[in-house]
């Protein structure tokens, strides 16, 4: 009798222990990382999912959320919209992310976008677009055109002169941008003196070359992506084109493109809301843990920290709704704001874009920039600016995606043109 | 009430005591534990249902200034408000707003922007043109018609917003702050007015601040202690940007420092941060606070409550609690005295009624019986107790009675001590009792008398003095054993005793642990043994005469059955002492002695006379045995036989060789007489022949004389023959000694022999070419040969038959010479053998006997000296002879001579004197013929070797394997009993894979060598071979 109850009591003993020291672990919580990690995009989408997997990091360092870990599903987009439209739906559907941080080109986040909408999940976009888009299912994280483009010519236009020339890639960004330019001008009594699209990493830039030198801008406005930008600058150096002469304002090119341009962009300007060389202690920081996690000397560029920040701001706003619940979230997302390292930004409640701070900088030989001008406040973000209006935006991008048969970019074979208005 | 101590050691007092150990902390645990839960979750909650306040004070903010957005927005989309300010531009920089135009403009637009104008909300309407002038207010303030680039509110949020919309076209707000014409606080709002793509003008609308301020501050949820605070970044400090609660006057007057330790919630919140914790606000009173930021307007909001009316509610329900916890504390320790006290009353009482039973008391009282389990137990106890009583008296009662047998006891005791002191008294083993130090306690008199003590002396005395000294250490391992083992010892020691006197005499020591009481004693009985002792020495040396003894000796019972015999009888009889123990003397017997014998000897002993006499007895492996007995009756006390002693002495021996001795001695008598007669003969004859010589000279030589002394010549001759015969068994015929080779000597005469024998009678030569040189007269040498050969012809008499002479060298040991004839002066060595064989008629036993007796003769012409002259040669030569002969099958006689010295052989050997080479080494000849054995091993010595020999396979591989590190060689016979050459040789091999075998045999050597054809001989060589022959192989295999 006496053993059966000493028996009992450490069996109790034991189960009450094992109640305390026992704590089941919770699930992670898990988010999607959506990127081409091959392809053509991967080279420049690569960082941008290291950005997004540091701030994953810090925050599984911290404690994670909830008593949670965050856990990454990293998978490759492949560079190509149709594959970025699968795997956002394996992200959703077979893993069951709470959230998605990723897709670069606008090409993909359009064909992302009704995914995300029909199965009500959330993805952070974390690249400076055209803007004239807004979903209760995306939280954009980067510049739209009245954050960057706009203020951007205005300084240009008030520092080098009226006369414009537009360059750009053939695909829907440059082409509503420069569409906005065009719209923006008349108001600062400037003028587009000349314009010219290449095909997406075309090499030929003679006819543009050709162009400035006969047209001779005060500025030129480039929103020319990716390697033709190499092209571009080698053939305006090439032309006896120089930055103090025709300063070319740039909307697309970062630290991570500088390093591929040699010294042929030097005292050049581009717009971006962030730079690497803003001299605070939280971008000090940032770009320690960056560098000290993915290589000593790697560039940090505009959509890496808007992907970083786009990582802390979904976790203060599952803080906030003490769930991972992606309905829940997105409600405490319109309240949410931090100090970044470009600065303030906070969610536009209204919109779910950024507000933002601009920054113009100049070209340094040493791949980074000079910050000459940085807006007063964060922006707010106006995806539907005041000089188009909404049903205008719908016209023009239709008629381009109806052109381009069916894509947002033109078809390789289409060629580059005027698109004088 | 009791004393502490026993309120401690009380059932009642451990109860309460465990109780409070327990219970109270238990119950403090518990409490903490939920007190802390639920301040953290009503904290939590609270939090949360803040952070609910302020997204939803947010909200309204954005709303706010959303639907002044939308407002500013369809104005400034409004064609009308285009055409307006278009108008009123005109207007303005027309004559100016005082003109009559800008009124009639006014009048026109002006009561349509009035009637849009919400003011509920909004303060005042702005029309501006391109160029920064404000051509139209609702207001008419002090900024009306001034230029916002260039006039007095250039810097103001006015101009801050128109700019905005002008160059960036889009919306712009400006935060709140002070504006001089409206004399307050003030935020705006403006939109471009876009007109083909042209700015024409920016409408802007000025918040109603104290209706903005209004929605702010509505701190509904927030309690008496709510409070919302708003606030502005401004470099290194925060200003409040609106009223505070506990603060109306803090607008744009309160800052808060962005280092300071307070306020964190405002500092964090204006700098962009969002959280929720709780914390000194900036009154330093510990509030729940959350934080938020407003973009539109740069703000920082915090929404707080303090925490005193947070939790006041828990408060107040937390000191309910434990008061409450304390009163029903209390109430549980009085209802816990209440309840313990009664349920230990009855153990208190049971407690009195046994301390009343172990003070002795007769009238205890116990409790009522039944009830609970105390109830129970007092039944029992009391039952106990009865039990108890009359146990007691039964006790009483036992203790008498036991007296009473004390007392007989007692009576008894002293009745046994005194017979006990009188048998101790008068028993002659002396006894002792010892304490465990070993110390006399007491003594009889018999051991006073052993030691010449008297018993004083010994009293108190170690044990020890008794003992010579060199016992002591003896004795006292004994008591220490005594003591190791405890009782039941019983130790006996034969050992010296010491008398007081100082002599020594042998006692018979028996201790016995004797445990008396506590104490540990010891009993020692003494004896002395000074005859037994010497009875014992006495016996034990006539066992050992016995044992000892060559004589065999048997004692058997009265019946003959043997009861002992001694090792000699066992070694005589063959049988070992069980077999022969309860058996009689007839398993000896042998059957060659008379029963009449027998009879004699019976008759005899029984009348109890002793008998001596010859016996011929049989042993175990049945050979016949010769012994001169005597046998004794042994008699008891009344003279009858009670056994019977017979001491027998082996005479066998003995026997053989007194036979042995006389017949030498009669031999060499014979020959001493043969020699004398021969001498005086030989002079005789000298005398007869040269006297006959010249008679016959002096007679005619036609005289009748001249035959008969011719006759008398040869007779003469004849005699001087047989004289030289007798010469020659004396052992004193004349010889010249020198080295002879034996086989060479038969060569020689060979021509001379085969005259002498008959003619169908073939001979065969078997001689050694290789044969040792014998120091040898060659005469005496030639005569043996040849007495030999033409008796060995005689034996095979008319038949056909083969006479063979061999000569070869043996090695002898003691156990041939024993077989040989001659033996008295034979060593063991190697010696050349010559050998005689015939296969004629052979000798029977009893011509073998006397073979070598002179004049003993089987032939009508012989005269019987062949022979004994032939054994004194070979007696003169040192040598020996031994004959092997069947009847009907033939004889040989084989004789040995001792061989010379090897080295006086090679200098003797002129032909084989050239330089050979010498080796060393060991090399085993394996040769089932002794003679080649010899021979080979001789050779090999020659050559440096040192040899061994075996004489079959078997034996030869046992050689090898044995000393296998020595021998670097083995000449190995092909055909051999037990085991062949080819067996041995793959024997060898087995033993060592590179063994040097060199193989000969008599067979050619090609057939020898195809059956060990690739099987790793070494060499081969044919018999018979010459010693260079030998050497060549050897050496060759062995250089290989």
């Amino acid at each position: 009798m006496q053993k059966i109850s000493v028996l009992i009591v450490a069996v109790l003993l034991l189960f009450c222990t094992w109640m305390l020291l026992h704590e089941e672990p919770l699930p992670p919580i898990k988010v999607g990382v959506l990127h081409s990690l091959s392809g053509t995009m991967a080279i420049s989408e690569t960082p941008v999912m290291q950005a997004t997997l540091l701030a994953i990091e810090e925050i599984n360092a911290a404690g994670g959320l909830l008593g949670r870990k965050v856990e990454p599903v990293v998978v490759d987009g492949k560079s190509d919209p149709s594959v970025f439209a699968q795997q956002a739906e394996h992200l959703i559907v077979d893993e069951k992310v709470s959230a998605v941080f990723g897709v670069w080109t606008s090409a993909s986040r359009k064909t992302v976008k009704p995914i995300f909408e029909k199965y009500n999940n959330l993805l952070f976009y974390p690249v400076q677009y055209e803007g004239l888009e807004q979903s209760p299912n995306i939280v954009y994280t980067g510049a739209v055109p009245n954050q960057q483009i706009f203020p951007a010519v205005f300084w240009s236009l008030k520092h080098f002169g009226p006369r414009v020339y537009l360059v750009g890639s053939d695909y829907i960004f440059p082409r509503v941008a420069n569409w906005l330019i065009h719209k923006q001008l008349p108001s600062l009594s400037g003028e587009v003196v000349g314009e010219r699209y290449v095909p997406l990493a075309g090499k030929d830039m003679a006819a543009v070359v050709a162009d400035i030198q006969s047209l001779k801008p005060d500025v030129i406005l480039n929103t020319i992506n990716g390697d033709s930008n190499i092209a571009f600058f080698r053939a305006l150096r090439d032309s006896d084109i120089e930055a103090k002469d025709t300063p070319v304002m740039s909307f697309s090119i970062g630290e991570a493109e500088l390093s591929q341009l040699a010294d042929d962009a030097v005292g050049d300007y581009a717009a971006w809301s962030y730079f690497q060389s803003i001299d605070n202690t939280i971008n000090k920081h940032f770009i320690e843990r960056y560098q000290a996690r993915f290589g000593k000397n790697k560039p940090v560029s505009d959509p890496m920290e808007a992907a970083w920040l786009g990582v802390h701001l979904w976790a203060k706003a599952v803080r906030a709704a003490q769930t991972d619940d992606v309905a829940i979230v997105r409600q405490a997302i319109k309240h949410q704001s931090m100090r970044a390292a470009e600065d303030i930004v906070s969610v536009d409640h209204a919109t779910q874009h950024l507000w933002k701070t601009s920054r113009i900088g100049k070209i340094r030989s040493n791949h980074q920039f000079d910050i000459l001008w940085t807006s007063d406040s964060p922006i707010r973000p106006s995806p539907y600016p005041a000089t188009v209006s909404r049903s205008e935006a719908r016209v023009f991008l239709n008629r381009l995606y109806k052109d381009w048969n069916g894509h947002w970019e033109a078809p390789l074979s289409m060629e580059s043109g005027d698109m004088n208005e | 009430m009791q004393s502490k101590g026993s309120f401690v050691h009380s059932i009642f007092g451990e109860f309460i005591i465990l109780v409070t150990i327990v219970l109270i902390p238990v119950g403090l645990m518990i409490g903490y534990y939920v007190f802390e839960h639920v301040n953290e979750t009503i904290e939590k909650q609270y939090l949360q249902s803040l952070e609910s306040l302020a997204d939803e004070k947010a909200s309204t903010i954005n709303e706010y200034i959303d639907q002044h957005v939308k407002h500013v927005e369809a104005l400034s989309k409004d064609r009308f408000s285009r055409e307006a300010v278009e108008a009123f531009s005109k207007a303005f920089h027309g004559d100016g707003v005082d003109s009559s135009a800008y009124q009639q403009v006014e009048k026109i637009y002006g009561e349509y922007f009035k009637e849009s104008f919400d003011d509920g909300d909004d303060y005042d309407l702005f029309l501006i043109d391109v160029e920064g002038n404000i051509v139209y207010t609702i207001q008419h303030e002090a900024d009306f018609a001034t230029s916002l680039l260039t006039g007095a509110y250039r810097e103001s949020g006015l101009a801050e917003v128109f700019n905005q919309s002008l160059n960036h076209l889009q919306v712009g707000n400006s935060t709140f702050s002070y504006y001089a014409p409206s004399k307050e606080a003030a935020a705006f709002i403006a939109a471009p007015m876009m007109y083909q793509d042209k700015v024409v003008g920016v409408v802007a609308l000025q918040f109603d601040t104290q209706r903005f301020y209004e929605v702010l501050n509505n701190y509904t949820g927030l309690g008496e202690t709510g409070e919302v605070v708003v606030g502005k970044r401004m470099g290194d400090h925060v200003l409040i940007t609106a009223p505070l609660r506990h603060d109306a006057n803090a607008a744009f007057q309160r800052t808060v420092a962005l280092d300071a330790v307070d306020a964190l919630p405002i500092r964090e919140g204006s700098q962009g941060e969002t959280g929720a914790d709780k914390l000194v606000d900036w009154r330093g009173k510990e509030v729940l606070a959350v934080w938020q930021y407003i973009p539109a307007l740069e703000w920082g909001m915090v929404i707080k409550i303090d925490t005193q009316e947070a939790f006041a509610y828990w408060y107040s329900l937390r000191k309910s609690l434990i008061v409450y916890s304390i009163l029903a504390l209390l109430l549980m320790y009085i209802v816990l005295f209440i309840v313990t006290r009664r349920v230990t009353r009855p153990l208190r009482r049971l407690t009195k009624a046994s301390v009343d039973i172990a003070a002795g008391k007769d009238d205890v009282q116990f409790l009522k019986s039944g009830g609970n389990e105390v109830g129970i137990l007092s039944d029992a106890f009391k039952e106990m107790f009865e039990q108890l009583q009359s146990s007691k008296e039964e006790m009483q009662r036992m203790l008498e009675s036991l007296a009473e047998n004390n007392r007989l006891l007692d009576q008894r005791v002293n009745e046994q001590t005194s017979h006990i002191r009188a048998v101790l008294d008068f028993t002659t083993d002396g006894i002792i009792t010892i304490d465990s130090y070993g110390i006399i306690e007491r003594a009889n008199p018999a051991v006073c008398n052993m030691f010449s003590y008297t018993e004083n002396e010994l009293l108190g005395v170690s044990f020890i003095t008794l003992m010579p000294e060199k016992n002591r250490a003896e004795y006292n391992q004994i008591l220490k054993c005594d003591e190791n083992t405890e009782g039941d010892m019983n130790v006996i020691r034969e050992l010296s005793g010491l008398k007081k006197t100082g002599g020594l005499f042998p006692i018979e020591l028996r201790i016995n642990d004797m445990p008396v009481g506590n104490q540990h004693l010891f009993l020692a009985t003494i004896r002395d043994i000074t005859e037994r002792t010497e009875l014992e020495h006495q016996q034990a040396r006539l066992m050992e005469a016995i044992n000892q003894t060559q004589d065999a000796i048997l004692i058997t019972d009265a019946d003959a059955v043997i009861e002992y015999v001694n090792p000699a009888y066992l070694m005589l009889s063959g049988y070992s002492e069980n077999e022969l123990l309860g058996e009689t003397p007839r398993i000896v017997q042998s059957g060659e002695m008379s029963v009449s014998f027998y009879k004699k000897m019976w008759e005899k002993l029984l009348s109890g006379q002793v008998w001596s006499g010859e016996f011929i007895n049989k042993n175990k492996n049945g050979e016949l045995y010769e012994v001169e007995q005597s046998i004794s009756p042994i008699f008891d006390i009344s003279e009858n036989i009670m056994g019977f002693t017979s001491v027998q002495r082996d005479i066998t021996g003995e026997k053989k060789e007194r036979e042995k001795l006389e017949h030498i001695q009669r031999l060499e008598s014979l020959g001493v007489l043969a020699g004398g007669i021969a001498h005086d003969f030989n002079n005789l004859l000298t005398a007869i022949l040269g006297n006959t010589a010249l008679a016959k000279q002096k007679l005619e030589h036609l005289s009748p004389a001249t035959p008969l002394l011719t006759n008398v010549e040869q007779a003469s001759e004849r005699a001087a023959a047989l004289c030289k015969q007798m010469l020659a068994y004396s052992g004193k015929g004349k010889f010249i000694v020198e080295p002879i080779n034996l086989s060479h000597l038969v060569h020689e005469m060979v021509n001379l022999l085969e005259v002498s024998i008959d003619k169908n009678v073939v001979m065969r030569l078997d001689l050694s070419e290789q044969l040792l040189p014998i120091e040898a007269d060659v005469a005496q040498m030639q005569q043996v040969i040849m007495n030999l050969v033409i008796n060995a012809s005689e034996a095979i008499d008319k038949h056909s038959g083969t006479l063979t002479i061999y000569t070869g060298v043996v090695d002898i040991d003691e156990q041939y010479i024993a077989t040989t004839y001659v033996d008295s002066d034979l060593k063991v060595g190697r010696y050349v053998s010559l050998e005689v064989s015939d296969t004629g008629c052979g000798m029977s036993k009893e011509t073998q006997k006397h073979l070598f007796d002179p004049f003993f003769t089987t032939k009508f012409t012989g005269r019987g000296l062949g022979m004994s002259a032939i054994l004194g040669i070979i007696r003169g030569h040192h040598g020996g002879i031994k004959v092997y002969s069947e009847l009907g099958k033939g004889t040989t006689f084989k004789i040995l001579f001792p061989c010379t010295d090897v080295l006086n052989v090679e200098s003797l050997d002129k032909e084989n004197a050239i330089y050979q080479e010498q080796r060393q080494g060991t090399i085993l000849v394996i040769d089932d013929e002794e003679t080649i054995r010899a021979t080979a091993s001789m050779m090999l010595e020659s050559f440096g070797f040192t040899t061994l020999t075996a004489q079959d396979g078997q034996m030869g591989v046992q050689v090898f394997r044995e000393q296998q590190d020595e021998i670097c060689a083995v000449l190995l016979d092909m055909t051999m009993p037990n085991m062949n050459g080819e067996e041995c040789f793959r024997a060898l091999r087995a033993i060592d894979s590179d063994v040097v075998v060199i193989l000969s045999s008599g067979y050619n050597q090609q057939d020898a060598t195809n059956r060990f054809a690739g099987k790793g001989l070494a060499g081969f060589i044919q018999k018979p071979y010459l010693p260079d022959d030998l050497r060549d192989i050897v050496f060759k295999a062995l250089d290989q």
